[in-house]
């Protein structure tokens, strides 16, 4: 075999690599290659991805070539750019599980938005990445299938749900990725592996085709190694579609453009809000003293500090546990054994008095196909939406978001954006938090506001530490924006890593590729 | 306000009743489990009790616009074969399932 070390990793943006695609100085099969290469030689070890469709990126690349060598492919912002998604997002002909047993071999009938866009710019697809089950969870333990590790610390999860999504940019296997974020689960993963992951304002990207958690939560973004890459790939997956209901119908903002601006806005001084309850009790001091050196490099640039208050951040893990899984338990009554995935039939005398074949069907194709934490959410949403509970949490639980969205607000009224920590601890082991449900949750305090709010939030690496002798663990910081101003978002996170280079780090487990 | 009482532990039977609703089977020993786990769930939540919420409106949704509708036309979509093709079990141009009415005495699998 050839070098493994990834070819793309000598493109300093994704923006780059497909204008050398376009200009002919690298075959996008040869780029394709080199990434099936790297995957070939560090997956087994990382578990990023369920699939690898090795045949269907090097025929999707040679149609590249072939386009670019006819004179044509001018306008593929993405041509010959490799492409990890999410095993969330449907992608035509290839398999597609959501990292559950229950849909096992379903192969959709067609692409999502997204991957239909993304396609269509020239991206390769390489293939499925690894995951929670249903994006249930924050370490992609819940995975189905296997574990996935974190380059960084192979003893050490990637964060979840779309850990794989992460696992991979930070290891190289792809230059980019799609995550899904129903409370998190591009951003943190993003900060425990060490890349730029975002999710954007609610309906700036369509949902069509994308395997539905919580509906009113659900949001897909890029994961990436920069606020640069992250903005060129969200350029071309986003906007208007008017096959998902939810999608905003306002033009998409010039992304780039967005991240060549200046740090400031014109005429006047960024202001930068540090909500108090983010940076409050059950924070890691190492993760605080990181966040703190970053917003202090803004500052040093002339960025304006802004305390500012979010005093309903403390009941955000409630309302999302209970809107959340309430939203859950309805979309995934759809996982009944009859249109796809897997089904378990009732053996001839298993069947109870009286009870329907039917019925028995589906309860032992459920009870078969979903995990544990999956069922624990359906049954949890299912008891919270049952009549005589409904007023008392769902709908308590949807008055008080109405009022963490107030008080994001009144806190955007006095500052740009919002700079906090991302994930509270360090990258955890794993096994570590998997038999503490409670716990787990605790640990998306700080992303699932965002959600709630329906805010663009991002997550970008901003230090490095060392806990009790593992190799350096990154540290992500979060960026939060009004709604609409994914923009500003990509701004700052642009203009900061203009100042730093942490998110040029590569694990060193993997610097040293056999050659 | 404050003070408010934590929900009463969700006995054995609601949890049964919970997952017929979910269509879920569950094992006898499944059920203390979920009854354990869902009511140190819900009694972390009911810290929302705490929260005035008089006259403040339910928000269910991330944006506020209104549902769209389209236009009465057919577009691109998927062949009827296309649809059938994830289907565990079809019989021409349908889905097939187990016999839906208890008493009946199809649909089981008789290959088992």
């Amino acid at each position: 075999m050839a070098s493994a070390k990834s070819l793309v990793d000598s493109f300093s943006s994704v923006a780059q690599l497909a204008s050398a695609v376009r200009s002919r100085q690298v075959s996008a099969v040869e780029v394709t290659r080199s990434q099936l290469d790297r995957i070939a030689q560090h997956d087994a070890t990382l578990g990023c991805f369920l699939a690898v469709d090795e045949q269907g990126a090097l025929s999707a690349a040679q149609v590249i070539d072939d386009q670019v060598r006819a004179g044509g492919g001018d306008d593929l912002l993405l041509a010959g750019v490799p492409i990890g998604i999410k095993d969330m997002i449907c992608t035509e002909g290839l398999v597609t599980t959501a990292g559950s047993k229950i849909l096992s071999g379903f192969v959709p009938p067609y692409d999502a938005t997204v991957v239909a866009k993304l396609r269509a710019a020239g991206a390769v697809i390489l293939g499925k990445l690894n995951l929670d089950e249903f994006a249930m969870g924050s370490s992609n333990e819940n995975s189905a299938y296997k574990p996935c590790k974190n380059p960084w610390d192979l003893t050490r999860v990637p964060g979840g749900s779309s850990g794989g999504s992460a696992a991979a940019v930070a290891a190289s296997l792809c230059p980019v990725s799609l995550g899904t974020d129903t409370g998190g689960s591009i951003r943190q993963p993003a900060a425990l592996c060490g890349v730029t992951g975002m999710k954007p304002t609610y309906g700036r990207v369509s949902r069509y085709g994308v395997i539905a958690f919580a509906s009113s939560l659900d949001q897909v973004g890029p994961l990436g190694r920069s606020a640069v890459d992250v903005a060129h790939t969200l350029q071309v997956m986003g906007g208007y579609d008017p096959r998902d209901a939810t999608s905003l119908n306002q033009p998409q903002p010039d992304y780039l453009a967005a991240t060549q601006a200046p740090l400031h806005p014109p005429g006047r001084r960024l202001r930068i809000g540090l909500p108090t309850e983010y940076f409050a009790k059950g924070l890691d001091p190492r993760v605080e003293s990181c966040v703190r050196q970053a917003i202090a490099t803004l500052e040093r640039e002339g960025a304006e500090l802004v305390d500012v208050s979010l005093p309903l951040t403390r009941h955000a893990v409630a309302i999302y546990y209970l809107v959340a899984t309430a939203e859950a338990s309805s979309n995934l009554s759809r996982y009944d054994g009859v249109r796809y995935g897997q089904r378990v039939t009732p053996r001839e005398g298993e069947l109870p008095a009286g009870q329907s074949a039917l019925v028995e069907m589906y309860k032992r194709t459920r009870a078969a196909g979903f995990g544990p934490e999956v069922r624990r959410r359906i049954m949890l949403g299912t008891y919270v939406l049952r009549s005589g509970h409904y007023d008392a949490y769902y709908r308590r639980a949807s008055q008080v978001r109405t009022l963490v969205a107030r008080d994001f607000a009144q806190a955007f009224a006095r500052c740009d954006v919002l700079m906090t920590p991302t994930s509270p601890v360090l990258p955890f082991r794993l096994g570590e938090r998997k038999n503490d449900p409670l716990s787990m949750y605790l640990a998306d305090v700080y992303t699932i506001g965002c959600n709630l709010a329906g805010l663009p939030g991002l997550s970008m690496p901003c230090g490095f530490v060392e806990d009790e002798g593992s190799a350096p663990l990154p540290v992500g910081v979060q960026l939060l924006g009004p709604t609409l101003r994914d923009d500003i978002v990509l701004q700052v996170a642009a203009a900061y890593q203009r100042l730093t280079d942490w998110h040029t780090r590569k694990p060193s487990l993997l610097a040293k590729d056999p050659v | 306000m404050s003070g408010h009482t934590p929900p009463p532990r969700i006995s054995a039977d609601e949890i049964r009743v919970t997952a017929e609703m979910a269509r879920l089977l569950l094992s006898e020993s499944d059920i203390p489990k979920l009854s354990d786990e869902l009511s140190a769930i819900l009694a972390y939540a009911s810290s929302l009790a705490e929260v005035d919420v008089t006259d403040v409106p339910p928000m269910t949704h991330a944006v506020p616009d209104h549902c769209r509708l389209r236009g009465d036309v057919i577009e691109p979509h998927i062949s009827r074969d296309a649809a059938l093709r994830n289907a565990p079990q079809r019989e021409s141009a349908y889905f097939a399932v187990p016999a839906v009415f208890a008493g009946s005495d199809e649909g089981f699998d008789s290959e088992g």
